[in-house]
C-alpha cells in the first residue's frame, strides 16, 4: 500500500470516528452552557444508536432512522431536563442514572439484532471538484451525509452562542440564572430547551455509529465514546471550533492505535486510548479552580454548570 | 369533621418524609417496569415470573443466594467507600477504577509472591489493594483539596484510565501464555486463595464485608475524627468555626473512600474470580452510587440495599430462559433510580392530615 | 401635586418559618427620592422583591399609576417601567458591560459587538454615568458595577429605580457622586426608592423616609421630621422592660487589649479600620452601631475566622493575633456567633452532637465520650431551661430561643476569660432573651471579660460597662455607662466622632 493511500484512509476514518465525538461534544456544549451537567451522554447515545439500527432494519428507510434517534436522544434529555430542572434533583446522579438504564435499554432492544447484518447504510456522498483534491479531499469531503452535518454545526454553533441574540441569553442562564431570571429570561425553558437539543444530537452521533460506521449490531456498541464526548467539552474549554480540532485529534488517537496493531508496531493500543482522559484531567487542573482564575474569562466553565436554579432561595 | 391534605414547602435545606418517598418510588418503579415490559411485547401473564426470577429465586433457592451473596460482597466495599466520600459531599463517581486499581494491585502482587504462605501473601495482596485504592482515589483528593477542581470529572476520568490499564495488562503482559484464543491473565497461585465455605462460592470476603461495614459505623459515629467527617459534610461554616481541617479532611476522606474501594477488588481476585479480568469492576462503582444514594448513606441500609442490588444483577441473568436479555436487570435499575431521584422532591414538602378550618 | 406613581398596599408575604411582610402600605410620588429604613430582617428587601416580581406577595394589592398590577414575573414589573439594583448585583461575571446592559433585549436574531457598544456608550453619556462599555464586569471596580446596574434598568425605560444598599459597597467619594446622579434622575422626571440602614445618608438625600420593624411599618416621616434621632427611635423600637439588672461592677485586670486592628471584609475592602479597644476582667464591652458597619468582622478576627491584616490582639497578655481558631479556644476565648444556625451549631446533628463542636477536640483517645457528652447535655437543658422534647432531635427544629440557650451554654461550659457574644438575643422572644441577658451578667459576676455586640440601644445602655460605638469599621468612640444617651449613640452611630457635636 502507498503512503498516500495509507494517509488517505487514516486520515478518512479519524473524521469519521471524529464525527461521532463531534456530534455527541457539540450536543452537549450546548447543554452545559445553559448550566446542565449531563452525564448521561453514553446512554443517549446508545439508545439512538439502537432506535436507528431498529428503524433500518424494519423498514430500510434511512432518514426515518435517523429521525428516530433524533427522537430518542430527545426523549432521553427530557427525561434529564425533568428531574433535573423542574424537580432540581442531582444531575450527577440523574445523569448516571440514565447512562445506566440507556446501556440497559439499547442491549435489551438490541438483543434480537446482535450479529444481524444491516439492511442499508449511510453512503458516502463525495462533493462534486473538492472531493478530488488528493488526500484531504477524499479524506474530507467524501464522507457520508452526517459527517457534513456534524462539520456545518461547527461554525453554525458557534455563531449561535456567540453572534446571536438567542446565545447571549444562553450563556447568560448558564452564567448566572438569578441575573438571567431578573431579566425576564426564561431560565427553565432555556435549559430544557438546550438539554433537549443536546441528547438529540447525541442520539445523533448514536445513529452514525449504528447506521454508518459498523456494519452489525453489537452489545455495548458505543464502548465508552459518550464519556469521551463529555471529557472532551472539557478539552475544548466549551468552544465548538475546538471541540471539533478536539475530537479528530482524538478520534485519530483512537485510530492510531487501533491501526498501529495492523503493522506489527508492538505499541499497545490501550495506552493510546488512555491519552484522552489523561488530557482532559490535564486541562481540568489548569482551567479550573485555582489555575483557574488566572485563565482566560472566554475559557472557563459556565458559573452555573451543575447547580439547579430555584427561584425564592434566599441567598 | 372533614380533613384534608395539607402540603406545605418545608424549610430550606430541610427533609423527611424519607419511608413514604421511597416506598412510593419503588411502587411507581414496578409499575413502568411492567409497562416497558409490556411495550417490548412481554406476554402479560408471564411478568409476575419476571420478579419471581429476579427477586424470589435469587433470595429463596439455595442456589440462587449463593450467586447473589457472592455479588453483594463487592457492592458492599464500593458503597460504603461511595458512602463516606458522599458523607462529606465530595462526589467521588470512580468506583470503577478504584476497584480495578486494587484488582490490579492484588493480582499483581500474588504474581509477584506466588510461592508465599497463605496468611502472608493475603493480607499482603489486601494491603496492596488499598493502596492502589488510597492512590487512585488521592488523585481527586488533592486536586479537590489544593487546587479547587471538580472531583466529579477527575474520578470519572481515571475510571477510564485505570480499566484500559487492566486491558493493556491483560492482552499484552500479563497474557496467560496456555490459554489459547481469547487473552486471559493467568490464574494467581492458591497461596492467595481466600477461603471458601465448605463446597460454595461464598468465601470469607462476606466476613470482612460486614466486619468494616461494622467498623464503618463506629468511627464515623462515635470517633472523633468521624465527628469532623459529618460536621464538615453537614455544616461547613460550622466546621470551620470549630477549628476543624477541611482541606486536610478532603484528602483523608478521599482515600479512605479510594482504601475501601479497592479493598474491595483485591478481595473479588483473592475470593471469588482468582486472576484479572478485563471486566473485573463489571459495573460495581457505578451501581454502588445508586445503592449509596437510595440507602442514604447508612450502613445498614446499604447491606441491605446491596443484596437487593446483587439479586437484580443475579437474576437478570436468568432471564434467557423467559427468552428476556440479561439487560432488562439494568434498565430495571435504571428505572428504580428515575423513581427515587423524582420522588425525593416529596421529601422536601411536608405532608400532613389537617382538620378542615371551619369559617 | 405630584402623582403618586407606586402604592403597595397591605402586603402580606411569608417564607417557610417567618413572616417578613406583615401588612405593609407604601406609596412612592414621582420625583422623589424615598427611602426605606429598617434593620436587618425588618422586611425591606423581600418588600421590594415583590414590587419587582421576584416575589408574589400572599396577600395585598400593587398599583402602578393608579392601576391594579399583577406580577408574576421580574418581565412584568420591568415592563411597567420598574428596575431595582439589588445589594448583590445581578450581574455576569464573565459577560462585559455592553452585554450585560442588552441583554434581555428583543430584536434581530445576530448581534454586532461593534453596535451594542455604540448605543451603550450612548446612554451611559446621556445619564452623565462614566463605564468602559467594553470592559469584563470580572475587571472594573465595585462602583462602576454599580454603574452598570443603573444602566440596565434605564435601557429597560425605567423611571422608578430602587437601589438595595446602594453605598455599602463604596467609598465616601463615591457615594457622594452617587447621589448627584440620583438628585439629576429625579430632576428627569425618575422615582427614586433606595433601601437602607444608614441614617446619615437618608438625611442627606432622602424627601420622604419609610421605616420597617419585624416585616411592620414604624412610621413615615417627611421633611423636618427627617433627623437621625427620630429614626433610630423608629427603626429601632419599643422599650422592652426588662427585669434583669446587672449588679455592682467589679473590674479587674486587662484580659483582652486589641490594638489597630484592621482586617478585610468578605468584598475585600477594608471592614475594620484602626480599632482599639481593652476589656477587663468582670466587665462587660457593649458595641454599638447599625448593622454591617464592622460587627461581624471584628468578632470573626476575635474568634479567629478571619485574619487582621494589621494590628495586635492580646488575651491576658498572650498575643494571639495569629493564632488558629483551636489555640484561641485553648486560650479562652469563646465566640457566639450571630449566624446561629449556619456556624455556631449544625442544624442536622443533634444536641448532643452540637454541644461538643467546640470541645470534641480535647476528649482523650480516638473516640469521643457520647457517655459523658449526653449527661452533660442533660444537666445543661436543666440548667438553662432549654425546652426540647428529645435531645437526639436535630438541632433545627427547636425554637430560635432553645438554640441560642444550647450555644450559650456550650461557650459557657468552655470556662472562658473572654467570651464575644454577636447578637445573641437576635429574633428571640422576651423569656428567652431575659434567660440570655442574665447568662451575660452572670458570666460578668464570674469574672469573665464580655464583647457584647447589639442593635438594642437600650440593652447595651442597660448592661453594658462601656459602650463603644462602630461606624465604617472604626471605632466612632468609647462611653461610660453614665454618660451614654440615645441622641449621642446615635449620632456616633452615624458617624459622628465622639464628642462632635
Amino acid at each position: 500500500m502507498g503512503w498516500v493511500e495509507v494517509t488517505t484512509g487514516f486520515l478518512s476514518a479519524t473524521i469519521a470516528m471524529g464525527t461521532v465525538l463531534l456530534l455527541a461534544c457539540i450536543g452537549e456544549i450546548l447543554t452545559e452552557k445553559s448550566g446542565v451537567l449531563n452525564l448521561g451522554l453514553e446512554g443517549m447515545m446508545i439508545v439512538g444508536a439502537v432506535f436507528a439500527f431498529i428503524v433500518v432494519q424494519t423498514t430500510g428507510n434511512l432518514v426515518l432512522a435517523i429521525a428516530a434517534s433524533l427522537l430518542a436522544g430527545a426523549l432521553m434529555g427530557l427525561i434529564h431536563a425533568f428531574i433535573t430542572v423542574t424537580l432540581k434533583a442531582s444531575q450527577v446522579v440523574s445523569g448516571l442514572a440514565l447512562t445506566i438504564f440507556g446501556v440497559g435499554l439499547a442491549n435489551f432492544l438490541g438483543q434480537n439484532y446482535v450479529g444481524t447484518v444491516r439492511v442499508a447504510s449511510l453512503q458516502a456522498i463525495p462533493i462534486p471538484l473538492l472531493s478530488e483534491i488528493p488526500i484531504i479531499g477524499e479524506a474530507l469531503f467524501n464522507q457520508s451525509i452526517l459527517v457534513y452535518v456534524s462539520i456545518l454545526l461547527v461554525p453554525i454553533s458557534w455563531i449561535l452562542i456567540y453572534r446571536t441574540r438567542a446565545g447571549l441569553k444562553l450563556r447568560a442562564v448558564g452564567e448566572n440564572p438569578s441575573s438571567a431570571d431578573s431579566l425576564g429570561i426564561n431560565v427553565f425553558a432555556t435549559r430544557y430547551i438546550y438539554t433537549l437539543i443536546g441528547g438529540a444530537l447525541t442520539g445523533l452521533a448514536g445513529a452514525y455509529l449504528s447506521i454508518g460506521f459498523n456494519s452489525s449490531w453489537m452489545d455495548s456498541i458505543t464502548g465508552g465514546q459518550g464519556w469521551i464526548a463529555v471529557a472532551l467539552v472539557i478539552f475544548a474549554t466549551w468552544n465548538p471550533i475546538k471541540a471539533m480540532l478536539g475530537s479528530y485529534l482524538f478520534g485519530f488517537i483512537l485510530i492510531l492505535g487501533l491501526r498501529l496493531q495492523a503493522f506489527g508496531i508492538e505499541i499497545p493500543e490501550m495506552l493510546f486510548t488512555m491519552l484522552p482522559y489523561i488530557f482532559t484531567i490535564v486541562v481540568l487542573i489548569f482551567s479550573t479552580g485555582k489555575f483557574g482564575k488566572n485563565s482566560k474569562i472566554k475559557q472557563r466553565e459556565p458559573g452555573s454548570l451543575g447547580t439547579p436554579y430555584d427561584r425564592e432561595a434566599r441567598h | 369533621m372533614k380533613y384534608r391534605l395539607k402540603i406545605e414547602k418545608r424549610m430550606e435545606g430541610f427533609t423527611g418524609n424519607v419511608v413514604l418517598a421511597r416506598i412510593i418510588a419503588i411502587v411507581a418503579a414496578i409499575i413502568l417496569t411492567v409497562i416497558v415490559l409490556m411495550i417490548a411485547g412481554f406476554e402479560i401473564a408471564k411478568i409476575p415470573r419476571v420478579f419471581e426470577k429476579l427477586f424470589i429465586d435469587t433470595l429463596f433457592t439455595a442456589k440462587g443466594l449463593e450467586k447473589t451473596i457472592v455479588k453483594t460482597i463487592p457492592l458492599i466495599f464500593c458503597a460504603l467507600g461511595v458512602a463516606i466520600a458522599f458523607r462529606m459531599k465530595l462526589w467521588n463517581i470512580g468506583g470503577e477504577g478504584q476497584f480495578a486499581m486494587g484488582a490490579f494491585a492484588s493480582a499483581g502482587v500474588a504474581m509477584a509472591f506466588p510461592n508465599m504462605a497463605a496468611f502472608p501473601l493475603i493480607l499482603l495482596m489486601l494491603v496492596a489493594g488499598m493502596l492502589a485504592g488510597i492512590i487512585w482515589a488521592g488523585i481527586a483528593g488533592i486536586t479537590k483539596s489544593l487546587l479547587g477542581v471538580n472531583e466529579t470529572i477527575v474520578t470519572l476520568m481515571l475510571n477510564y484510565i485505570a480499566l484500559l490499564w487492566l486491558q493493556f495488562l491483560i492482552i499484552g503482559p500479563w497474557k496467560d501464555p496456555l490459554q489459547k484464543g481469547f487473552p486471559m491473565a493467568p490464574i494467581i497461585s492458591e497461596n492467595g486463595w481466600l477461603p471458601s465455605f465448605g463446597e460454595s462460592n461464598i468465601h470469607i470476603g462476606i466476613i470482612i464485608a460486614i466486619v468494616i461495614a461494622v467498623i464503618y459505623y463506629f468511627v464515623l459515629n462515635k470517633s472523633k475524627w468521624g465527628y469532623e467527617v459529618r460536621a464538615i459534610g453537614d455544616g461547613p461554616k460550622a466546621a470551620k468555626y470549630a477549628g476543624m481541617n477541611v482541606k486536610l479532611n478532603v484528602i483523608l476522606v478521599m482515600t479512605v473512600s479510594g482504601a475501601l474501594i479497592g479493598l474491595g477488588g483485591a478481595i473479588e481476585i483473592s475470593g471469588l474470580s482468582h486472576r484479572l479480568e478485563p471486566d473485573i469492576s463489571g459495573g460495581y462503582g457505578f451501581t454502588a452510587v445508586i445503592i449509596a444514594w437510595l440507602a442514604k448513606l447508612s450502613p445498614t441500609a446499604i447491606i441491605i440495599m446491596s443484596v437487593f442490588m446483587a439479586a437484580l444483577a443475579v437474576g437478570g441473568k436468568t432471564m434467557g430462559v423467559l427468552q428476556l436479555p440479561a439487560a432488562i436487570s439494568a434498565v430495571i435499575q435504571g428505572i428504580i433510580l428515575f423513581c427515587v431521584l423524582a420522588f425525593d422532591f416529596l421529601t422536601k414538602y411536608s405532608i400532613k392530615f389537617a382538620r378542615k378550618e371551619t369559617v | 401635586m405630584p402623582q403618586a406613581v407606586v402604592q403597595m398596599k397591605n402586603i402580606t408575604k411569608t417564607f417557610p418559618g417567618t413572616l417578613a411582610n406583615d401588612d405593609v402600605s407604601l406609596t412612592l410620588k414621582q420625583g422623589e427620592i424615598h427611602a426605606l429604613l429598617g434593620e436587618n430582617g425588618a422586611g425591606k428587601s423581600t418588600l421590594m422583591n415583590v414590587l419587582v416580581g421576584l416575589y408574589k406577595q400572599d396577600s395585598g394589592e400593587i398599583l402602578i399609576n393608579g392601576e391594579v398590577k399583577n406580577f408574576v414575573s421580574p418581565k412584568d414589573a420591568i415592563a411597567s417601567g420598574i428596575g431595582m439594583i439589588h445589594q448583590h448585583f445581578k450581574l455576569i461575571n464573565a459577560f462585559t458591560v455592553t452585554e450585560n446592559v442588552l441583554l434581555g433585549d428583543k430584536g434581530s436574531l445576530f448581534i454586532s459587538k461593534k453596535k451594542m457598544q455604540t448605543s451603550v456608550a450612548k446612554l451611559a453619556n446621556e445619564f452623565g454615568l462614566d463605564v468602559d462599555v467594553s470592559a469584563y464586569i470580572s475587571q472594573i471596580s465595585v462602583g462602576e458595577q454599580q454603574r452598570v446596574e443603573i444602566l440596565k434598568s434605564l435601557h429597560k425605560n425605567a423611571n422608578i429605580l430602587i437601589l438595595d444598599e446602594p453605598t455599602a459597597v463604596l467609598t465616601p467619594q463615591e457615594a457622594d457622586a452617587l447621589f448627584e446622579t440620583l438628585r439629576d434622575m429625579t430632576n428627569k422626571g425618575c422615582t427614586i426608592v433606595i433601601i437602607s440602614h444608614k441614617l446619615d445618608e437618608i438625611v442627606a438625600i432622602a424627601d420622604t423616609v419609610t421605616v420597617l420593624q419585624k416585616g411592620r411599618v414604624a412610621g413615615v416621616a417627611k421633611g423636618k421630621d427627617i433627623n437621625q434621632s427620630n429614626l433610630s427611635r423608629l427603626m429601632i423600637g419599643d422599650d422592652i422592660v426588662l427585669n434583669t439588672t446587672p449588679q455592682e461592677s467589679n473590674i479587674g485586670k486587662t484580659l483582652l487589649d486589641v490594638k489597630n486592628v484592621c482586617a478585610r471584609n468578605d468584598k475585600g475592602l477594608q471592614g475594620l479600620c484602626d480599632v482599639s479597644f481593652e476589656i477587663h476582667e468582670g466587665e462587660i464591652l457593649g458595641v454599638a452601631g447599625v448593622a454591617g458597619n464592622g460587627q461581624k468582622e471584628l468578632g470573626e478576627v476575635l474568634c479567629g475566622l478571619r485574619t487582621a491584616t494589621k494590628g495586635s490582639i492580646c488575651l491576658s497578655d498572650k498575643d494571639v493575633t495569629k493564632c488558629t481558631v483551636r489555640s484561641k479556644l485553648d486560650s479562652g476565648l469563646a465566640y457566639v456567633p450571630e449566624d446561629r444556625l449556619g456556624t455556631g451549631l449544625i442544624g442536622n446533628m443533634n444536641s448532643i452532637d452540637n454541644s461538643i463542636l467546640r470541645s470534641y477536640y480535647t476528649h482523650k483517645g480516638v473516640f469521643i465520650d457520647y457517655k459523658r457528652a449526653t449527661s452533660d447535655v442533660i444537666d445543661a437543658i436543666a440548667e438553662y431551661d432549654v425546652l426540647m422534647a428529645d435531645p437526639k432531635a436535630p438541632v433545627r427544629l427547636m425554637s430560635g430561643g432553645n438554640m441560642q440557650k444550647l450555644l450559650l451554654s456550650r461557650e459557657i461550659a468552655l470556662s472562658p476569660k473572654v467570651l464575644v457574644l454577636s447578637y445573641p438575643v437576635r429574633g428571640l422572644d422576651i423569656g428567652a432573651m431575659e434567660k440570655i441577658y442574665s447568662l451575660m451578667l452572670e458570666q460578668r459576676e464570674k469574672g469573665c471579660a464580655i464583647l457584647f455586640i447589639s442593635e438594642d440601644l437600650d440593652a447595651l445602655i442597660k448592661f453594658s460597662d462601656r459602650i463603644m460605638v462602630l461606624h465604617g469599621g472604626s471605632v466612632s468612640g468609647i462611653i461610660n455607662r453614665e454618660d451614654a444617651k440615645i441622641e449621642e449613640l446615635g449620632l456616633m452611630m452615624g458617624g459622628n466622632k465622639e464628642g462632635a457635636s
